[in-house]
Order: structure tokens, then sequence, then C-alpha cells
């Protein structure tokens, strides 16, 4: 049962100087297996005291995803299992005050046990061309999201744009997130973005397999929303 | 193109703690950017966290959803020092959120609510784009 493209669905939201963000509601499908990936980047790597959830749900840092202490800015990826349907949001919270801009992304046909796998990130201090190969099967779905200091990026992808966000004063701040195709991997996801530095964390949506997809329904869903993400 | 509004101050003054809603405001056709912001100017020797949400109609205020919201340090805070660690920090005059919202109708409207745990001495201000 492949990740299903027509029922992404997600929002945004970013802050400066706050120690938590939730985003709007946003409407997750109603059909099975759904999983969420909540993409979290912030302007101080420190993570002490980092929480996510989803609908309620909390996630799960996916391994592999998180920048670390690679530059002063730091982005990961969690996962989130079986996020309920319906209206729902996206949440974070940690402890050291900074910029931060968190979104919530969620869809149907995703394993159950193992929402979310094949974590990698980069990063550079200068070179301007963020890049991630993340592995996948035909059915999954690649994810990234890439963080960079410019003020007022027009980041594009050369996979599916999802979102971007920006913060233009202090801590200059783009934030931008994007899908991939569904086909068999490694997927590469490249970004041209207006700054130079940059952080960037990738991870792949693991589709259902059949025992889990054994009596649901795909059904034709609702073109994928994103209601107030910037396109 | 972006939409030119002023700034709206919802809340100003002495807040005591507890909950303070304001709003609802309706933003001018074509908006489809929202922050909400507190001024952190009085908050220097205070030491309880704020939390500040709004909620966003699109039934001219039949029916609410969740939309967005935030929680602060009081105290001083510091911006970072960027994305290779060279900005000088700065001490930072406001916390904020921001949000996008579908482009607002005659029929949008939003409202909002701030929780202080103790009393603070601030602005709120909602600005849209």
């Amino acid at each position: 049962m492949a990740v299903s493209i027509a029922d992404i669905v997600g929002n945004s939201a970013k802050g400066t100087g706050v120690t938590s963000l939730t985003t709007p509601a946003f409407t997750v499908t109603s059909n099975a297996n759904r999983g969420g990936i909540i993409d979290i980047a912030r302007t101080v790597n420190d993570i002490t005291g980092l929480t996510a959830s989803l609908g309620g749900v909390t996630g799960v840092t996916i391994t592999g995803t998180d920048t670390g202490t690679s530059l002063s800015y730091r982005s990961l990826q969690m996962s989130v299992a079986a996020p309920p349907s319906g209206s729902q949001t996206a949440t974070a919270s940690w402890t050291t005050s900074c910029n931060a801009i968190i979104n919530g992304k969620t869809t149907s046909g995703v394993d159950q046990t193992t929402p979310c796998n094949n974590g990698t990130f980069g990063f550079h201090a200068s070179n301007g061309s963020p890049t991630l190969a993340v592995s996948s099967n035909s059915g999954d779905l690649t994810n990234t999201v890439e963080c960079d200091g410019s003020a007022s990026g027009s980041n594009t992808t050369n996979q599916t744009f999802d979102y971007r966000q920006n913060i233009a004063t202090g801590n200059t701040t783009t934030v931008a997130g994007d899908h991939g195709p569904g086909t068999a991997g490694p997927i590469t996801h490249t970004w041209t973005i207006s700054g130079t530095a940059w952080i960037m964390s990738g991870s792949n949506f693991n589709q259902a397999n059949l025992a889990d997809a054994i009596g649901s329904a795909n059904i034709t869903s609702s073109a994928g929303r994103f209601i107030g993400w910037t396109t | 193109m972006p939409v030119t509004v002023a700034p709206v101050v919802v809340l100003s003054g002495s807040l005591v703690a507890g909950v303070h809603n304001f709003g609802p405001v309706t933003p001018p056709a074509g908006v489809t950017v929202i922050q909400a912001a507190i001024d952190r100017t009085n908050l220097a020797l205070l030491t309880q966290p704020i939390d500040w949400s709004l909620e966003l109609s699109i039934d001219a205020g039949a029916t609410w959803r969740p939309w967005g919201g935030a929680t602060m340090q009081a105290g001083t805070i510091t911006s970072g020092t960027g994305i290779t660690g060279t900005d000088i920090p700065v001490v930072l005059t406001e916390s904020n959120f921001e949000v996008g919202i579908p482009a607002a109708n005659a029929n949008t409207m939003l409202r909002g609510s701030v929780i202080t745990r103790e009393t603070v001495t601030t602005t709120v201000t909602v600005r849209m784009s």
C-alpha cells in the first residue's frame, strides 16, 4: 500500500523569541494508516527540553535527521504514528528561547510500526547548495526540510514544494519543506536558496505493509491542501 | 501582492495573572499573514512564561478553529549568533509568532487569548499583511 500523495496536508508556524509554537489547525485524512512528520528548525543548536506532538500524539525524533551542532542553527524531523483524523495541530516546545519554524505534515498509507525511516542530514557553512539523498522504496515518500540564514528566501526545490517560511529580522532564517515522488530511491532533494550556509534534514515515510493494508481502502481523497503555507 | 494594514493593539496595560481574551478582529480583504506580538520592554524582572494563541473563523464567527500559538519566557532574552555563529546577540524587544490564513474576506475573523501567570505590563499587537 503506497504512501498517499493525495492525502498530504499540513500547516506551519514561525516565531521570534519563543519556547514553543503551535501550528494552525489542518484537517487530517480519515483514510487508514495515517502517519505524520513534524519539521523543527531553530536558531540555536541546543535542544534541551525539546518535545513535539501532532494531534496530541507525541513525536519521536527520526534517527539520523538531527543536524546537531554542525552549525549554530539546528533542524530535525519527528515522526508521529497514527495521528487522529480531523482537525489537528502540531506543537513543539523547548527550553531555550529562540526563533523557530515548525511544520506538521500528515498523510495515509504509512506503516504503523515504523512510520518513518532512512533519516539523514547535511550542512555546509558557505556553499549555498543544500542537497540530500534519501533512501526510499517504490511506494514510500521522502521528505526534507531545509534551513538557511537568508532573510527573504525564495527557496525552490527539484522535488514537490510543500511550504516556505522566513524570519526577516534578527537571526534571519528561511525554512522550506518538500516531498519526493514516491518512487524507488535514493531520491535526491536539491534546494536552490538565497543564503550560503545551510542545514537540511530528510527522511522517508515508510509505506504500510500488506498486513496493515488488508481490509482498508485508500479511496479517493481530497487533494492535498496547504492552508496558510507560503508557496 | 501583500496588503498594507496598520497594526492593531488588541491588549495594553497591566494584565493580572489569568486569561486575557482579545478580538474579534476582522482582517481587511486579501490579508494572508497574521502576526501576534508581545512587547518585552517591561518583562526583564519577571519570571513566568506567557502563552498566547489565535483562533480563526471563516464563517463570520459561527465556528472557530485553533490558528496558531506560542510560549515565551519572561526576563531578558537575546537573539542568537546566526547560522554560522558570527552574529552579535541583541536583546529582543518583543516576542511574536506568525501564521498564514486563507485570503481574508468579509467573513474572516480572528480572536485570541494571552495567558499570564503573574502581573505583566505589556502591549499585544496584531499585524496583518
